[in-house]
């Protein structure tokens, strides 16, 4: 007789079975017939198999019948009525209550759910890559104590956020002794909870089951803003990051002449009784040449009321050297110049004048200053005026 | 004497013992509790016990999947099942002195 045919016969004959325990809850009769067509089938097949309470096994069966012959299993575990009343004596199994409400009937099925579920996980557990698969996430435990009192932690923090005006940063790790004192605690009742060391009242089971759950559902946002919050403190990689600060920077000194933040391009000086001077020369200090006109000699500049930009030459020493400490300078409007050499040059015809003056005559100085200022120097009191303004080069 | 209303009494502690040694299934119980010398136990009887046992948390159980045909449901036993069945084996063999020496006086008197 083939297996197949054989499975056929403990199929049929479990399924007799159970329907004389269908007054029994499924999960009732899940759990007492799980794994019967297995048993019947192997004292079916085994030919040692005793003699008893009236079975036949089916080695002699099949000596007494002839082999391949339609084999009728209450010849060997008797009727499927008995074989369920046996069965369920020996389980001391009472009939499910009929009249259940509709309620019990739910809540009755989802405990069964929930056993069959467990049974199923009990199955799949005892297989032995997932038995050590669990072996190895049972040694992990410990870590998941600590990530609970850590989620607790934070979740105290958020509940007294108000209370104690903390941060976010704050509330994910700690940063005060308090905090860390906190963390502590709701650590250590954690680990302690895990360890099976807390006593635990039926009241409080609900609280745990709850900060259980709340652990597990907010353990990975957590841990992920966290991380954030972690890596950017300690991150060592090397990052690009912009940081302002103030640097008061000393402006690069400027050729010319600047008088009040502007740069002037003549100077216009007048003498005690406040008459203009031309061709002064003007020094500073050190001896060097006072100049307006800086790198680019040929550089236009605007005057005040006049409309045509100017352009100024230097004066020549006896030398034949260029000296632009020769005030006032001697210049010319832009359109009297030739542009097409390497540097302008005034047009046929054309002459440097001096620019427009300011005024034609200063206000003149009292004696005793003006005499204490040009002392040695050619004994005129002289007044400088700045003219003109830079233009656009 | 009908041997199987004494098994009924004793089938508990016999399931127990058998169980304690090596962790089986439905019909490797019986047929160990049968080489043992109880011939006459009845395979739904043991099948329902081994149930009763578990479901009163003196055995533990798993399953494991078989590639030619149906899984088999395994039993162990556990803690409380050791404790169950070290207090029934006290009991046994108080019972079976008290009997003993009552059947040997009897036979002594006979």
């Amino acid at each position: 007789m083939t297996t197949a045919v054989l499975l056929d016969h403990v199929s049929a004959y479990a399924a007799a079975v159970r329907s004389h325990l269908a007054d029994l809850s499924p999960e009732q009769v899940d759990d007492l017939t799980d794994g019967l067509e297995a048993d019947l089938a192997e004292a079916l097949e085994d030919p040692t198999g005793a003699v008893a309470t009236g079975e036949i096994p089916i080695g002699r069966v099949g000596a007494v019948q002839g082999s391949g012959a339609l084999i009728d299993l209450t010849r060997r575990f008797g009727p499927a009525a008995d074989y369920a009343a046996e069965l369920r004596a020996a389980a001391a199994l009472v009939p499910a209550p009929t009249a259940a409400s509709g309620a019990r009937q739910l809540g009755r099925s989802l405990v069964g759910l929930g056993e069959r579920t467990a049974a199923r996980a009990r199955a799949v557990a005892s297989r032995p890559g997932v038995a050590a698969l669990a072996g190895f996430t049972l040694a992990l435990r410990p870590v998941w104590w600590l990530v609970r009192g850590w989620v607790w932690f934070v979740f105290v923090i958020w509940l007294l956020r108000g209370f104690l005006g903390f941060t976010m940063s704050q509330g994910l790790l700690p940063t005060t002794a308090g905090a860390w004192l906190l963390l502590a605690l709701t650590t250590t009742v954690s680990v302690q909870w895990g360890r099976g060391r807390l006593v635990r009242p039926t009241v409080l089971h609900w609280a745990a089951t709850g900060g259980n759950v709340l652990a597990v559902v907010l353990a990975l946002p957590l841990a992920v803003a966290a991380w954030g919050l972690v890596s950017d403190r300690i991150d060592v990689s090397p990052r690009v990051s912009y940081v302002e600060v103030p640097v008061y920077e000393q402006a690069p000194p400027q050729d010319g002449v600047w008088v009040d933040g502007m740069q002037v391009s003549n100077l216009f000086v007048y003498d005690a009784d406040g008459g203009p001077l031309t061709g002064v020369q003007v020094f500073d200090d050190r001896g060097r040449e006072v100049r307006t006109i800086g790198d680019d000699p040929w550089a236009t500049w605007a005057l005040p009321g006049v409309a045509e930009p100017w352009r100024f030459l230097p004066a020549q020493d006896d030398a034949g050297r260029d000296r632009w400490n020769v005030h006032p300078l001697l210049g010319a409007p832009a359109g009297e110049w030739e542009e097409g050499g390497s540097e302008p040059t005034l047009l046929t015809g054309a002459t440097a004048s001096t620019p427009p003056v300011p005024f034609a005559k200063a206000p003149s100085v009292t004696g005793d200053q003006a005499g204490d200022g040009v002392e040695g120097s050619g004994g005129a009191a002289t007044t400088v005026l700045s003219g003109g303004e830079v233009g656009a080069p | 004497m009908d041997t199987t209303q004494l098994l009924k009494g004793v089938l508990d502690v016999a399931v127990l013992a058998v169980v304690e040694r090596e962790d089986g299934y439905g019909y490797d119980v019986v047929r160990r509790l049968r080489a043992a010398g109880l011939e006459e136990v009845g395979e739904a009887s043991v099948y329902g016990t081994l149930r009763r046992l578990y479901a009163s948390g003196a055995l533990a159980s798993y399953v494991v999947p078989s590639d030619e045909g149906p899984h088999r449901k395994y039993y162990g036993i556990n803690a409380q099942g050791r404790a169950m069945l070290e207090a029934q084996r006290k009991d046994w063999h108080e019972f079976a002195t008290a009997m003993t020496a009552l059947l040997e006086t009897e036979g002594v008197d006979r």
